[in-house]
């Protein structure tokens, strides 16, 4: 809402500047978004111009001279434009002026400098809206209105501030001139003048009419007049500056007034040509299915019963608050209007503006919920217009179908709700005053206030709301500043489980950078982790990816998606972290290694869906080493060594079992199991999918479910006694067939060495001399400890011998030489 | 006196220059020792004649410090050799660490100060219904101020009601108090979502914070002085903290909270458009409607609500110009911010 400081004095004397109003509007709550100062940079360069001669240009067929006086003196000017004719009055601009270069597209502000086209001299311009910084238009030159005064600066008739008003939802009755001034006239406790409305009457019988209205809930009010010895023509000066400041175009009487009347009491009004209309009644009702309407823009709309219409004797003539119908339009020979000043359903509108894609003020204004109180104001208000400026002499209510008047609504307001939420209280006389300020009617007791709300606030209905009301108006910065205090707060239901941050710590000391991904994504994406069709998945595989990636679940689509690679809900994390793998590959050699905690979302049937936690982590080919060494190629073994550190940080140990899945590489893969729970999984990835998502050389990949991982985790860990006798350690080097894995060997190791084994430790593998070409040697670090007594070299020994025989007899081992 | 002192100190330090660590104790011996040779010299300067004793004594004493020194520095050289000397500019063997997301950073900071005064953190879901996202709030169907949330639905026939993507965090207010008594002080990070055109200060999904304190007694002064706090440990104690009348459907009175400008300290900007602040968050006592509808006696109970965006408040902290940096993933932007 752009309110012209013009307009407003209209109705309120403003003792400060723009600034200071739209700092004290902001802080009460009607946010100014800026200031707009029109013509501040003009100067006495620019001036109202009267064009006296129009000569064709000696040179060129395109260019014309135009001699423009501008009171005490006259200029020729050089001009490509042609829309004016001798006697119109034109912005004119002087040798030095600064104006917006409108050939240029970002249009800087530059001085006029004499110049020569074609030969002529030219020592000034006259100018389009654009040249001046006042609109977009640079199709013309921009004529002013005929009583524009000659030689006066340009600034003084044309210029002027306007503020910018961000308006929400609940001042619908800002969206007013009127209302504005109320306010401000409120916040600086200046009186408030309402326009004289005038008593019209026509001597003539009216024609007969009949409103009638199929629901009071789609339109609680339909208020005409009537307007007769219309005479279609220019607006006066003074209505056309006010609506030029406020951002609209005047366009001929009748138009400006109904839009004048809009601007100034947030009403909108609608003309229909009265002698256009059938019969002796109008209507408003839902459209029938199949019914169309042509349109002022003259488009045929096809209606459905959700739309709205106004209606005469022979259907739809208008669709109510939205748009007039083209068969009714005012045109320069229409003698007689039927003026409209309705009330209509803010839902009606809104559905009928969106689904049309004709967003207009008006339609603006009935989203907002209009008080039905206004349409009668408004309709004098036009009248009186109308008569004034001969437009057009008119009955201001001529019909007036209010079916359910609104009774008036008043509060009882306990001043003790002020401290309640404010934890400040004012003296009541401040609160009473404030509240009459703000437009409300205030009687009653000490006990209590009846506060009267005015029908223009519509969105006061309880005490919170008029303590609100005090407190804008005394001002928010009254209230001072503490912290609760009161009663201790339980632990609640949806705590976040602080656990997460450990997995996170845990990620970032094992080199990772957190990534946050998109929630949205394609079905095609996703389905890309499940590209080969040929790879093999086993019954760990397949219940990993219903835990962690379900390559049946439909996801959830969005109903109104920005992009279609944004329509559905992922049910995997994996592939937009294998985007960022190789986004980033663009710029990174080595190192490139991510991770995400985040959701994936698995839909049920008939509730919210099941929103997954799952830590996703992904490493590409190389891996840098420490300092200035060099790099290395990235391991199964890098991935596996994140998921040990999540684990450790919860005192977690899992099995890595071997499992095949579509995303994996055959072979390349383990499940992670804490006991029986599978909770995730490590590997490398499949070079098919790896192509699906664009990515060159090897990469592997950590998926985990944070809900299993934390499910799984008990307590705080539970100490245990420090050890009162001596370790022993032994290593034990093994050649051994590769099919045994390592796991099973330490198993052993442990079951064959009870109760002394304390621990077993891989230290090194081994293919080459010294061990035969199908077979692999082990090396293992044994701690052999009693917790009763001192360990003899004789008990470890035999110990020791008896789990070499043990890896001999179960595994065929050999001790290695 | 004077010659055989300088014939002595110049043999000593050749000598010393050329030994190793095993003959240092030897060159002690021979020099500085009981009957080494500088002793033996020493005992001869009561032979001089008594005006030249002083003399000599000094020099003497001066040579005896000069080849102590000369010992030291020879040991000191000794223990040094062996070794290869470092090219200490050289990076060092950090290991290879990751880093947190700029978001996570800020929320866990953001949860940390507001922890300090007792509020808990609360999860709660992304994918919402219409009626926790919506009607619990005092938004109804066909109100107005639906308006201010464009919102992504979705399609999800068999649900009962419309299921959507949350357009703020605000729905886990019902969600806690429908489940516990008050006295409730909470905060709910997490990621919400807008259908909304993506430019430099605007993204589809974005985070937010949002806080409910609800007790008997609990004010908008109180709200006020939590912001301040959280203001000032956020940005730092010279901050300052306006609030200002706004409009939200689940508060009332609302306000929006701006804070001092911290590029321009109030000299004006662009950043904070010339006026000296920067919005930051809105908020608001919790209006009586909302209350009601989760069981909560508005008479009885009363406190405040706030949300704030986390990428705003992240941009505000790392000077960042452009939210769409964050979700890019790009790793030239994420290690900027490496903060564990």
């Amino acid at each position: 809402m752009r309110v012209p400081l013009l307009w407003l004095s209209d109705y309120v004397d403003l003792p400060v500047g723009a600034a200071a109003i739209a700092e004290r509007l902001t802080m009460a709550g009607i946010e100014v978004e800026r200031i707009e100062s029109v013509g501040s940079h003009w100067g006495s360069a620019l001036r109202v111009g009267e064009v006296l001669s129009i000569d064709p240009h000696p040179n060129a067929d395109r260019l014309l001279l135009v001699t423009v006086g501008f009171g005490d003196g006259r200029l020729q000017v050089v001009t490509g434009a042609a829309n004016f004719s001798v006697g119109d009055r034109v912005p004119l601009a002087q040798v030095g002026a600064m104006l917006y270069n409108a050939y240029k597209d970002d249009r800087p502000l530059e001085e006029l400098r004499p110049a020569k086209l074609r030969g002529v001299e030219s020592r000034g311009m006259i100018c389009s809206g654009a040249e001046l910084g006042i609109s977009d238009d640079h199709s013309g030159i921009l004529v002013l209105p005929p009583d524009a005064p000659v030689g006066a600066e340009l600034f003084t008739y044309l210029g002027g501030e306007a503020i910018e008003l961000d308006l929400k939802p609940d001042r619908a009755d800002c969206l007013a001139m009127l209302g504005v001034a109320r306010y401000v006239a409120g916040l600086f406790e200046q009186p408030f003048e309402l326009p004289q409305l005038g008593d019209h009457r026509v001597e003539e019988p009216l024609p007969e009419l009949e409103v009638t209205i199929e629901d009071a809930g789609d339109c609680p009010r339909y208020s005409v007049a009537y307007l007769t010895d219309v005479r279609i023509g220019p607006s006066p000066d003074w209505l056309a500056r006010r609506l030029e400041a406020a951002g609209q175009r005047p366009i001929n009487n009748i138009v400006d007034i109904t839009n004048f009347v809009m601007l100034e009491y947030g009403q909108p009004l609608h003309a229909f040509d009265y002698d256009k209309l059938s019969g002796q009644g109008i209507g408003v009702r839902r459209a029938r299915a199949g019914e169309e309407l042509l349109t002022l823009d003259q488009n045929l709309r096809q209606l459905s019963a959700e739309d709205l219409v106004i209606v005469d004797a022979d259907g739809p003539v208008g669709l109510a608050g939205v748009m007039g119908g083209f068969s009714s339009e005012v045109t320069d020979s229409t003698r007689t209007i039927l003026l409209e000043s309705a009330n209509f359903s803010a839902r009606r509108i809104r559905h009928t503006a969106r689904r049309l894609g004709l967003p207009s003020e008006a339609a603006r204004r009935f989203e907002q919920r209009l008080s039905p109180e206004t349409t009668i104001p408004a309709l004098r208000r036009a009248i009186g217009l109308a008569e004034e400026i001969g437009a057009g002499r008119g009955q201001d209510v001529w019909a007036d179908a209010y079916l359910e008047p609104e009774p008036e609504r008043s509060i009882a307001f306990d001043l003790a709700q002020i401290p309640r939420l404010l934890g400040v209280d004012y003296p009541r006389a401040q609160v009473v005053g404030a509240l009459e300020r703000a437009g409300f009617e205030v009687a009653g007791s000490d006990a209590g206030l009846k506060v009267t709300v005015p029908h223009f606030r519509r969105d006061v209905a309880g005490s919170a709301d008029l303590v609100e009301e005090v407190a804008a108006m005394i001002g928010f910065d009254s209230i001072p500043a503490s912290l609760p205090d009161g009663g201790l707060p339980d632990v609640v239901p949806l705590e976040y489980d602080d656990r997460v941050e450990r997995v996170r710590s845990a990620m970032v000391a094992a080199g990772f950078q957190e990534a946050i991904t998109y929630t949205l994504t394609s079905p095609e994406r996703l389905a890309g982790l499940y590209c080969d069709a040929e790879a093999i998945v086993d019954e760990l595989g397949a219940r990993l990816g219903d835990l962690l990636m379900p390559r049946d679940a439909v996801p959830l689509a969005v109903h109104n998606p920005l992009r279609s690679e944004e329509s559905v809900l992922k049910t995997a994390a994996l592939p937009h972290l294998l985007d960022a793998l190789s986004g980033n590959a663009r710029y990174f050699d080595s190192d490139i290694a991510l991770f995400e905690i985040g959701k994936i979302y698995i839909p049920h049937p008939d509730r919210l869906p099941d929103e997954r936690s799952v830590l996703t982590a992904v490493l590409g080919p190389v891996l840098s080493l420490p300092g200035w060494q060099g790099v290395r190629p990235t391991s199964f073994f890098d991935a596996r060594g994140a998921a040990e550190q999540v684990l450790d940080r919860f005192n977690l140990s899992a099995d890595f079992v071997p499992c095949e899945h579509p995303v994996f590489s055959p072979g390349r893969a383990a499940a992670v199991l804490v006991g029986e729970n599978l909770i995730g999984a490590v590997g490398q990835l499949n070079p098919a999918v790896m192509e699906h998502y664009s990515i060159d050389g090897e990469a592997h990949a950590l998926l985990l479910s944070l809900d299993r991982l934390l499910a799984g985790v008990a307590g705080p860990t539970q100490f245990e006694s420090l050890p009162r006798y001596p370790a022993v350690l032994r290593d034990l080097s093994i050649v051994i067939d590769p099919v045994h894995p390592s796991a099973r060997v330490e198993e052993l190791i442990r079951s064959a060495g009870k109760p002394l084994v304390e621990s077993v430790r891989l230290v090194d593998e081994y293919r080459g001399d010294q061990v035969p070409d199908d077979m692999r040697g082990l090396t293992y670090a044994i701690t052999y400890r009693d917790s009763d007594r001192t360990l003899t070299e004789k008990a470890v020994e035999r110990r020791h011998r008896g789990v070499v025989k043990a890896l001999g007899a179960k595994f065929g081992a050999k001790l290695r030489a | 006196m004077q010659d055989r002192l300088a014939e002595l100190t110049a043999r000593a330090t050749a000598e010393l220059a050329t030994t190793e660590r095993a003959g240092l104790e030897d060159w002690r011996l021979a020099y500085l020792g009981r009957s080494g040779e500088l002793t033996a010299l020493l005992r001869q300067i009561g032979k001089l004649p008594p005006a030249e004793r002083p003399e000599a004594g000094r020099a003497a004493n001066a040579v005896r410090d000069q080849l102590t020194q000369a010992l030291e520095d020879r040991r000191r050289q000794l223990a040094r050799s062996g070794l290869e000397p470092l090219d200490v500019t050289m990076p060092g063997y950090a290991a290879r660490t990751g880093g947190l997301h700029p978001i996570t950073a800020t929320i866990n900071e953001i949860r940390q100060v507001l922890a300090r005064i007792g509020f808990r953190t609360v999860a709660s879901p992304e994918v919402e219904s219409d009626d926790y996202n919506f009607s619990k709030l005092n938004i109804p169907e066909g109100h107005p101020a639906r308006a201010m949330w464009d919102t992504f639905f979705i399609d999800a026939p068999a649900y009962p009601g419309r299921m959507l993507l949350r357009t703020h965090t605000s729905p886990a207010q019902a969600r806690v108090m429908e489940q516990v008594p008050p006295p409730v002080r909470i905060i709910v990070p997490g990621k919400c979502y807008r259908y909304e055109d993506v430019d430099a200060t605007h993204e589809a999904m974005f985070h937010q914070v949002e806080g409910l304190a609800i007790d008997t007694g609990v004010t908008m002064a109180d709200l006020r002085g939590t912001l301040e706090f959280f203001v000032r440990s956020m940005f730092g104690r010279e901050r300052r903290l306006r609030i200002r009348g706004s409009y939200f459907p689940f508060t009332e009175p609302s306000c929006e909270a701006d804070m001092s400008c911290p590029f321009c300290e109030q000299d004006g900007c662009r950043v904070c458009s010339n006026t000296g602040w920067v919005e930051l968050l809105g908020a608001g006592m919790v209006h009586p409607n909302v209350l009601a509808n989760v069981g909560y006696d508005p008479d009885r109970y009363c406190g405040f609500a706030f949300g704030m965006g986390v990428e705003r408040i992240a941009m505000i902290r790392h000077g960042i110009d452009d939210i769409r940096h964050f979700y890019r993933n790009d790793l030239r932007f994420l290690r900027q911010f490496a903060v564990t």
